[in-house]
């Protein structure tokens, strides 16, 4: 399915992770690699949030190596586009939807009020999420689908190599959610994509390979499926991880099977 | 209201109380706009509330040890930075509890204003004007303090604005989009204890947290972006303070409880107009 030469743009060499004197995560070996698009899934408290905070570089591992583009995670945290979970931030913030989506530039440009260009990027990324009409709007009044959507042209600003979600869909209905698959499909032609997803049966139909977090990690293909009663119940656009099929370190190896 | 003009020409102290209250409402509105939006008015009151430490101690130095270059308002901007810097490190590097560390500098620091209030000599009113505010009683000196201060304030937000607003938005993509958040929330609570400073020489200690709070939460119910919610928190403030300097001026009221009733009002002004402006939309 793809070319043997594809770079690796992640890795993780033994990495333990504890939190408050109890192992989160043990012994994780990954290795992701250009263009990929990767699901994180597993229950709650598994450490799918503690493997993504790992690779921004916002915790450190307590044993073991995170490598992001070949560098420590604190190195490359400006190639990296994050899209947080839509629950975190306060709804009422009085901004509007440009506002959001320059924060995406903010570190990148100097003191005072934003340049011209900062506000051509800005304009650009909001284009690619199809909002740009609600350029002048308040964030406040947009819909969950949308919010996430200038979330993610937040993060388009500063044009990142990779883009991370967390739980992309976990507040919206599932045509939105299609939306914002369909968004991830065409940007994945152009950069690496984790998504961290709460379900573990299913994941959207883009995803190539998926990888199982539950304190050890585990790196699963995707097949697509067959029940008419499960596509009644999820849509059908998504694609069923085969937790009885494991695959090496590098899962894209036998995404196809 | 006649009074007041006449008086406002001839009384150098009125003059100077107006100029203090519009000034202070510069501060507070685009202060106020941010503790607001990011909750943190009880940083706020502690950071106020310490500062009574600072102008104890500078009012006792300067009566009983001479030291007569050092005014409280002096005092209160060294406080109220110290009470900024701890209450910033102790949130960055330490476990506690913020509510624990914001009562521990809240009581210390009043503690400590008491203790050399009560052991400066002279007249022993000093202390309700801290606390309660004495618009009427600002000096030359004060003015030009106070001045440069909003000089400072209003510069420094001019230049951190974006990086203040993506913080308060969302700390965490702030600090992955390489904004040094820790550096950035020390130097904020900084300008929140300036802005402190130059309301408590308007209302007092005790009632710096409505000023701060009140205009900012009346203009936030009816704006939807933080440049809009800030000149107009500055309005209603201005308006505020100086509409309680003329109401207060005939009967002899206090002045700083007039300008926080005011404040108030206007509030619970802006819950009813845009109740009424949502009733009639639907």
């Amino acid at each position: 399915m793809q070319a043997p030469v594809r770079k690796i743009v992640i890795s993780l060499n033994g990495v333990d992770f504890s939190y408050n004197g109890e192992l989160v995560l043990q012994d994780v070996n990954l290795k992701i690699h250009e263009r990929e698009m990767i699901g994180i899934v597993g229950p709650n408290g598994g450490g799918k949030t503690t493997l993504l905070r790992l690779i921004l570089g916002l915790l450190k591992p307590r044993r073991g190596q995170v490598l992001v583009f070949g560098q420590p995670p604190e190195k490359s945290s400006h190639r990296l586009g994050y899209v947080p979970q839509h629950m975190l931030y306060d709804n009422r913030f009085p901004v509007s939807v440009l506002d959001v989506v320059l924060m995406g530039l903010t570190g990148k440009s100097g003191f005072g009020p934003f340049a011209r260009a900062a506000v051509r990027k800005a304009e650009e990324a909001l284009a690619s999420v199809n909002l740009s009409e609600f350029r002048n709007s308040a964030f406040a009044e947009l819909s969950g689908g949308q919010r996430q959507r200038v979330l993610i042209a937040r993060a388009l600003a500063a044009s990142p190599d990779m883009l991370l979600f967390d739980e992309p869909t976990a507040n919206v209905d599932t045509s939105a959610g299609e939306k914002l698959y369909q968004i991830l499909g065409q940007l994945n032609e152009r950069m690496t994509i984790l998504v961290v997803s709460h379900d573990i049966g299913f994941v959207n139909h883009h995803i190539s390979s998926v990888v199982c977090v539950n304190h050890q990690v585990v790196v699963h293909p995707t097949s697509s499926l067959a029940g008419q009663n499960i596509i009644d119940l999820y849509g059908n656009d998504i694609s069923l991880i085969r937790h009885d099929h494991r695959c090496a370190q590098e899962g894209h190896q036998c995404s196809s099977s | 209201m006649l009074q007041f003009l006449s008086d406002l020409q001839q009384f150098r102290f009125l003059q100077y109380a107006l100029l203090t209250g519009l000034m202070a409402s510069v501060a507070c509105g685009i202060i106020g706009s941010y503790v607001t939006v990011r909750r943190i008015t009880y940083i706020a009151g502690a950071i106020a509330h310490c500062t009574l430490g600072g102008m104890g101690i500078a009012g006792y130095l300067n009566k009983e040890q001479g030291l007569t270059f050092l005014s409280p308002l002096a005092g209160a901007v060294c406080a109220a930075l110290v009470a900024a810097l701890v209450i910033s490190y102790m949130l960055h590097r330490s476990t506690m509890r913020l509510d624990t560390i914001l009562s521990a500098v809240w009581a210390i620091g009043m503690a400590v204003g008491i203790i050399f209030i009560s052991k400066t000599g002279g007249y022993n009113k000093d202390l309700m004007s801290y606390l309660f505010g004495d618009i009427l009683m600002v000096s030359d000196q004060d003015l030009i303090l106070i001045s440069v201060l909003d000089l400072i304030l209003v510069g420094m937000v001019f230049l951190l604005y974006n990086r203040l607003v993506s913080i308060s938005f969302d700390e965490e993509f702030a600090r992955i989009s390489g904004i040094r958040v820790d550096l950035y929330n020390t130097l904020f609570l900084c300008l929140v204890a300036l802005t402190v400073v130059l309301l408590v020489q308007v209302v007092g200690i005790i009632l710096v947290v409505a000023l701060l709070a009140l205009p900012a939460a009346a203009a936030g119910q009816m704006t939807t972006r933080l440049p809009a919610m800030m000149l107009l928190a500055i309005f209603l403030c201005a308006v505020s303070t100086t509409g309680g300097l003329v109401i207060s001026y005939g009967p002899n009221l206090p002045a700083g409880a007039t300008i926080v009733m005011l404040a108030g009002f206007l509030y619970l002004g802006s819950i009813f107009a845009v109740k009424i402006r949502r009733q009639g939309a639907s």
